[in-house]
C-alpha cells in the first residue's frame, strides 16, 4: 500500500463497512421477504445446539426451537439468540478489508463457523442454567453472553488483521 | 484497519475496561436510567414509578387502582447498554489513542441510553406512538450497534494526531 492509496483505503473502508453492516443487520432484521432465511438459520440453530447438547448429555430432546434439559428445564430458540447480528457484523468487516479474496472467503468461512460454535456453547451453557436461579440465568444470557460474542468477532477480525498485515510486503 | 503493534497490554487492557465497565452497567446503571426514564414519561399518563432493580427497570404501577395486569413490569439495561462496553473494546484494539474523542462518543452513547430507556417503558406502558415505535425496533435492531460501529470506524481511519509543539518558550541565545 503507498502513501497516496492509503487515505483512500482508509476513506473506503470507514464508509463501506459501517454501511455494509447496517445494510445487513437492518435487512435482516425488518425485511420481511429474508423472514423464511431467518427461519431457516434459526432451525439450523437449533438443530446443532440439539445435536451437541445430545452428545454432551445436557439435551434430553427438541420439540421444534425448544431445547429440553435432562433435568426440565427448557429454553426457547428466538431470533437474537441465533448470533445472527454479530456474524453478520463480522463478516461485514472481512468483505470490505483491503485484502485478497481468496483469504478473506477463507477466515469468513472459519470466523462464521467459529462464531456460530461459540453461539450453540453460549445455547448449551444457557440451558444448563436454566434449572437454577434465574437472575444467573438472566446475568448469563443479557450481559455476559453478548459481550463474549462481539468480543470474541472482534479478537478474530484483530488476529487476521495483524496476520494479513505482517504478510503485506513493507 | 489494525495500527499498531499487537501486545499484550493492547489485548489485554481493553478487555480488563470492558469487564468493569459490565460489572457497573449490570450493578449501578439502572440507578442512573430509572429516574430519567421515571421524568420523561408522557405527562397525560399514569404516573407510573420507574425504579432500579438490579440490572432491570422496574416498573411499578400507580397506586390509585387504575394499573392494569401484572403489576410490575420489567425492562432489561443490558440490551440497551452493552454498546458501550463494546465501543470501549474496540476502541483499545482498533484505534490508535483519541482518548477525547472516545470520552464524546461515550457521552452520545449513554443520552442514546437515557432516550432508549425512555421509550421502552414507554412501549411498556402502551404510551409509544407508532413512529416511536418504529425508531425503537430499527435502533434495537440495528442502531444500538451501527452507531458505535460507524464512530470507531471513521475514527481508526483517520490520520493519527501530531503530537503538539512543546508550549515552553524557545530558549534565547545570548
Amino acid at each position: 500500500m503507498t502513501s497516496a492509496t492509503a487515505p483512500r483505503l482508509a476513506l473506503r473502508y470507514a464508509v463501506a463497512f459501517p454501511a455494509l453492516a447496517g445494510l445487513l443487520l437492518w435487512a435482516t432484521s425488518d425485511v420481511a421477504l429474508l423472514a423464511p432465511a431467518r427461519a431457516v438459520w434459526l432451525d439450523a440453530t437449533a438443530a446443532l445446539a440439539a445435536f451437541a447438547g445430545q452428545a454432551l448429555g445436557l439435551v434430553a430432546r427438541q420439540d421444534g426451537l425448544v431445547l429440553f434439559h435432562p433435568d426440565g428445564g427448557a429454553i426457547r430458540i428466538v431470533q437474537g439468540c441465533d448470533a445472527l447480528p454479530t456474524i453478520l457484523v463480522f463478516l461485514a468487516a472481512v468483505i470490505v478489508a483491503p485484502a485478497p479474496w481468496r483469504p478473506k472467503v477463507l477466515v469468513a468461512l472459519l470466523g462464521a463457523g467459529a462464531l456460530t460454535l461459540l453461539n450453540t456453547g453460549r445455547l448449551l451453557h444457557l440451558l444448563s442454567l436454566r434449572m437454577g436461579d434465574i437472575t444467573t440465568f438472566r446475568t448469563a444470557h443479557e450481559t455476559l453472553w453478548p459481550v463474549v460474542l462481539f468480543a470474541a468477532a472482534g479478537a478474530l477480525y484483530l488476529a487476521w488483521g495483524h496476520r494479513m498485515a505482517r504478510r503485506r510486503p513493507a | 484497519m489494525t495500527p499498531g503493534r499487537l501486545t499484550p497490554a493492547r489485548l489485554v487492557l481493553p478487555l480488563v475496561a470492558t469487564a468493569l465497565l459490565v460489572v457497573l452497567i449490570h450493578h449501578a446503571y439502572a440507578y442512573v436510567l430509572a429516574p430519567i426514564a421515571q421524568v420523561t414519561q408522557p405527562s397525560a399518563a399514569a404516573p407510573h414509578d420507574v425504579l432500579a432493580d438490579g440490572a432491570r427497570l422496574r416498573v411499578v404501577p400507580p397506586k390509585d387502582g387504575t394499573a392494569s395486569s401484572p403489576a410490575h413490569r420489567f425492562v432489561p439495561i443490558a440490551p440497551i447498554a452493552l454498546n458501550l462496553p463494546l465501543l470501549v473494546l474496540f476502541w483499545g484494539w482498533f484505534v490508535p489513542g483519541r482518548p477525547r474523542t472516545l470520552l464524546a462518543l461515550a457521552a452520545l452513547l449513554i443520552a442514546t441510553h437515557a432516550v432508549q430507556a425512555s421509550l421502552e417503558v414507554r412501549q411498556l406502558l402502551g404510551t409509544l406512538p407508532a413512529d416511536g415505535q418504529g425508531l425503537l425496533r430499527f435502533w434495537q435492531g440495528t442502531g444500538w450497534i451501527l452507531l458505535p460501529l460507524l464512530a470507531g470506524t471513521i475514527a481508526a481511519c483517520l490520520k493519527p494526531r501530531r503530537p503538539r509543539a512543546p508550549t515552553t518558550p524557545a530558549a534565547t541565545t545570548s
